[in-house]
């Protein structure tokens, strides 16, 4: 009987579903074991595993629905017939292809008539996600800093001028990207040749240091000198002209 | 009593055919007490797509 019923059900489920006869009750002890206290048939049920299946983490024990001995027994092929059309149910049920699902809504509404037939066409076009909307935000951003150069075309309708005014163009375009650009480079360049120009005039640099150097100690002797002979009005007053003096000729 | 067509259960028979992980059989898989712990990693496989009925 037993194998009748499953040669019935295999017979039933043909590719949609894969049908099991456990040889003997060790077998079935074992296949119980293995299933845990939830998930177990027994006592001539039959159960239907559906897929994904993990009998340590299965939270709905019922979502693999058993039949009962009795209800098999009272109802014979139509109990078969059910859990057959349960099979392939469980299996024909499929997450609709990514384009199905977006004129899904739009083609309800169609059928309903409370849309019109174009909009489906809308609804069709794929949405750019986020990730994509920012990939090209970041390209147009990027294409943005980077200037086009102007070209002067040769089918212009005045070429002469087009050429002079392109050329005026392209040379405005590129100070501005030197500067905008190049601004940091630039300095860093003149810096470093100011540095190499100091570096070749040193020795005379040198010099001329130390002779103001000389200068400066021989004016201050001088002033030392002359404090030396004691602060006579008319010498403090010439001492105070001197220092003036120096102060505006020396640079600042 | 519902039926599959019934060239469905020669071809099945004539080569190996699967859901994409489980091989899918014509007819009913005989298990015995050894086959049940590989049975039971077939069940358990995350690709498998057909449903396995197991009569008592």
């Amino acid at each position: 009987m037993a194998r009748e019923r499953t040669d019935q059900l295999a017979d039933g489920v043909a590719r949609a579903g894969l049908v099991v006869r456990l040889a003997d009750l060790r077998a079935q002890d074992r296949f119980n074991e293995a299933m845990g206290p939830e998930l177990g048939v027994f006592g001539g049920a039959i159960r239907t595993y559906f897929a994904p299946f993990d009998p340590a983490g299965e939270r709905y024990p019922r979502r693999h629905p058993p039949m009962s001995a009795a209800a098999i027994r009272n109802r014979g092929t139509a109990a078969l017939d059910r859990i057959v059309d349960g099979t392939i149910g469980g299996t024909a049920h499929r997450q609709f292809p990514d384009d199905v699902r977006r004129t899904l809504d739009v083609v309800h509404r169609v059928l309903a008539g409370r849309a019109e037939p174009g909009e489906i066409v809308d609804a069709a076009a794929p949405r750019p996600s986020k990730v994509d909307f920012t990939r090209e935000e970041m390209r147009r951003r990027m294409m943005a800093m980077t200037r086009r150069p102007v070209v002067p075309k040769a089918e212009a309708v005045t070429p002469a001028k087009a050429a002079v005014e392109t050329t005026a163009e392209t040379a405005q375009s590129v100070a501005d990207l030197v500067v905008k650009e190049l601004r940091g480079e630039l300095e860093t360049a003149l810096g470093l040749a100011t540095s190499s120009q100091i570096a070749d005039d040193s020795g005379r640099l040198l010099r001329e240091i130390r002779v103001l150097g000389a200068h400066l100690s021989g004016l201050r002797d001088i002033v030392m000198e002359r404090r030396g002979d004691g602060p006579a009005t008319g010498t403090e007053q010439n001492l105070r002209d001197e220092h003036r003096l120096l102060n505006d000729v020396l640079p600042r | 009593m519902v039926k599959a067509p019934g060239f469905l259960r020669a071809y099945l028979n004539t080569a190996r055919i699967s859901d994409g992980a489980v091989q899918v059989e014509g007819a009913a898989v005989l298990l015995t007490e050894d086959d049940v712990r590989r049975f039971v990693s077939v069940m358990t496989e995350p690709r498998r797509r057909v449903p396995i009925l197991v009569p008592s």
